[in-house]
């Protein structure tokens, strides 16, 4: 039985669990149970994309109170074989206990908060600033990690916030501790102003036998050879979001620092100008650069940059569309060149 | 090419911080928005005790009253057609927007989901039954009750 099969398994076991014990003490509005999805199409430069017409991710999200201090969430992504080898992936699957009003446990599958982004929008298109993800999150950001995290905010005046996750590591995939506590995110921040949010992170890891590495092997340099299999690194995040009704604006940034080798980094910056409350044009710039003593990602740099529309056609549905500029000059690929794209994303 | 793509990036947030100084007024309309609560005040003055505490509670910044039980929010949903009106009080721009701050507040993981209801007399008689709930209503729907205390939304109110 594969490991995707088993933690469905013991998802809907723990839906079965928590629906029930929702019936004997709660309300249905207690859950939350939403479907989100998109579309996407392309043209332009076709060694830039990979579709010209795509379904994207489509996501089951479920939260709800458990008790009065415990609550569950998980979100589900179905997407057709056309599209990725695993059709039916778990997300997110956690529990979490609120241990007093401003501090709480959790544990289970979640996505690190190494950035803002990536524990804020998740898997939905539908909040994403722009159609895709910054370029490190192909690359640098563990994007998930299964164990035990220990969170806090509206701490002070700044409301400030914090986050602890003892994790598994990247290399343990889905499994549960399965080589032992492998990794470490320390992450924080505060409030600045009401609408501007400033977050730091450090992430540290070990990936075991990394060149054969999946989540990393398009991108693996094999042709550098490494003092040994194993490949301990620590990630450095700052993310800075302001949101004005004039003007919207996020930023990430990301070093990864492996051992042995120099720092590569990624910088990202969206700028929104909302016209009306529905119709926000974007300009937006995302820079990666990999350093020439890397072990594990082939170097050189990627550059985007791009202006966008992003149109919100009710409160459960956007339309995005982007003219990206892109240019390549890794030692796997080299490539410049325009796409032009375009994404619905929906919330039912 | 660090300093050149740091400089970069410290440049242009001075641009978008220097644009961005004078965008946060409220509108300001005559609606009487206020929040109302359990009569069990005790626990509650603080959390509610400024306009600008109250927006954190209904922006989802602020969840928990400071005896640590969870802030139980109800509103009027978007088919009552007051949504749109609270919306904009609250500097939301949109109900859409507003809606939609929500649905990312939780799709992310920190917050369950405020409760709508599709009149004020639902949230007033929600909030009167569940004594950690706070609804926000308009104030001439409110009727004589012993039970409910009121504060102003803004400071305009």
């Amino acid at each position: 039985m594969n490991q995707s099969l088993r933690i469905m398994m013991a998802w809907s076991l723990v839906i079965a669990c928590g629906m029930s014990r929702a019936a004997e003490t709660m309300s249905f509005d207690d859950w939350s149970l939403r479907v989100f999805s998109h579309f996407e199409a392309a043209a332009g430069d076709k060694e830039l994309f990979s579709n010209d017409l795509s379904l994207g991710e489509s996501a089951l999200f479920l939260t709800g109170r458990l008790s009065s201090r415990w609550s569950f969430l998980s979100e589900v992504s179905f997407q057709p074989k056309k599209y990725r080898d695993d059709t039916v992936k778990v997300e997110r699957a956690r529990f979490k206990y609120q241990i007093s009003s401003n501090h709480w446990f959790s544990f289970g599958k979640m996505h690190t908060p190494v950035n803002e982004w990536n524990d804020s929008y998740h898997h939905g298109r539908l909040f994403f600033p722009t159609i895709e993800r910054p370029q490190s999150f192909s690359e640098f950001v563990p994007i998930h990690e299964v164990g035990l995290r220990f969170s806090g905010e509206g701490l002070g005046a700044r409301n400030a916030f914090y986050d602890v996750v003892v994790g598994s590591g990247q290399s343990a995939h889905d499994d549960i501790f399965p080589n032992g506590a492998r990794s470490l995110t320390v992450s924080g921040g505060l409030w600045i102003k009401d609408n501007l949010k400033w977050r730091v992170s450090v992430y540290r890891d070990k990936l075991i036998d990394y060149m054969a590495s999946e989540s990393h092997g398009v991108l693996v340099d094999m042709s550098s050879a490494a003092q040994s299999n194993d490949l301990e690194y620590t990630a450095y995040g700052s993310s800075l979001y302001y949101s004005g009704s004039k003007v919207d604006a996020k930023a990430e940034a990301y070093i990864f620092k492996p051992e042995g080798a120099k720092s590569s980094y990624s910088l990202f910056q969206r700028l929104g100008l909302p016209l009306t409350a529905n119709l926000t044009p974007y300009v937006f710039f995302d820079f990666l650069r990999v350093d020439a003593s890397e072990h594990h990602f082939a170097e050189g740099y990627s550059r985007k940059a791009g202006l966008g529309l992003e149109w919100l056609t009710g409160a459960t549905s956007s339309l995005k569309l982007e003219l990206i500029n892109q240019d390549i000059d890794r030692k796997n690929k080299r490539e410049d060149g325009a796409v032009v794209k375009l994404q619905f994303a929906v919330g039912i | 090419m660090y300093l050149r793509h740091g400089l970069g990036f410290f440049v242009a947030w001075v641009l978008v911080m220097s644009l961005a100084l004078d965008c946060n007024a409220l509108p300001q309309d005559n609606d009487q928005w206020v929040v109302v609560f359990h009569e069990d005040d005790a626990k509650h003055r603080v959390a509610v005790g400024t306009a600008g505490a109250v927006r954190k509670i209904l922006m989802g910044q602020t969840r928990y009253w400071d005896n640590g039980e969870e802030i139980d929010l109800v509103m009027p949903s978007r088919e009552s057609g007051f949504l749109k009106g609270l919306s904009e009080r609250v500097g939301a721009g949109s109900d859409t927007l507003f809606q939609r701050h929500w649905l990312r507040l939780t799709f992310g993981g920190r917050v369950l989901p405020p409760k709508f209801y599709s009149s004020m007399e639902e949230v007033i008689r929600y909030v009167e039954e569940h004594p950690n709930a706070l609804g926000v209503v308009k104030v001439e729907y409110l009727r004589p009750n012993d039970k409910l205390l009121i504060r102003p939304l803004t400071e305009s109110s």
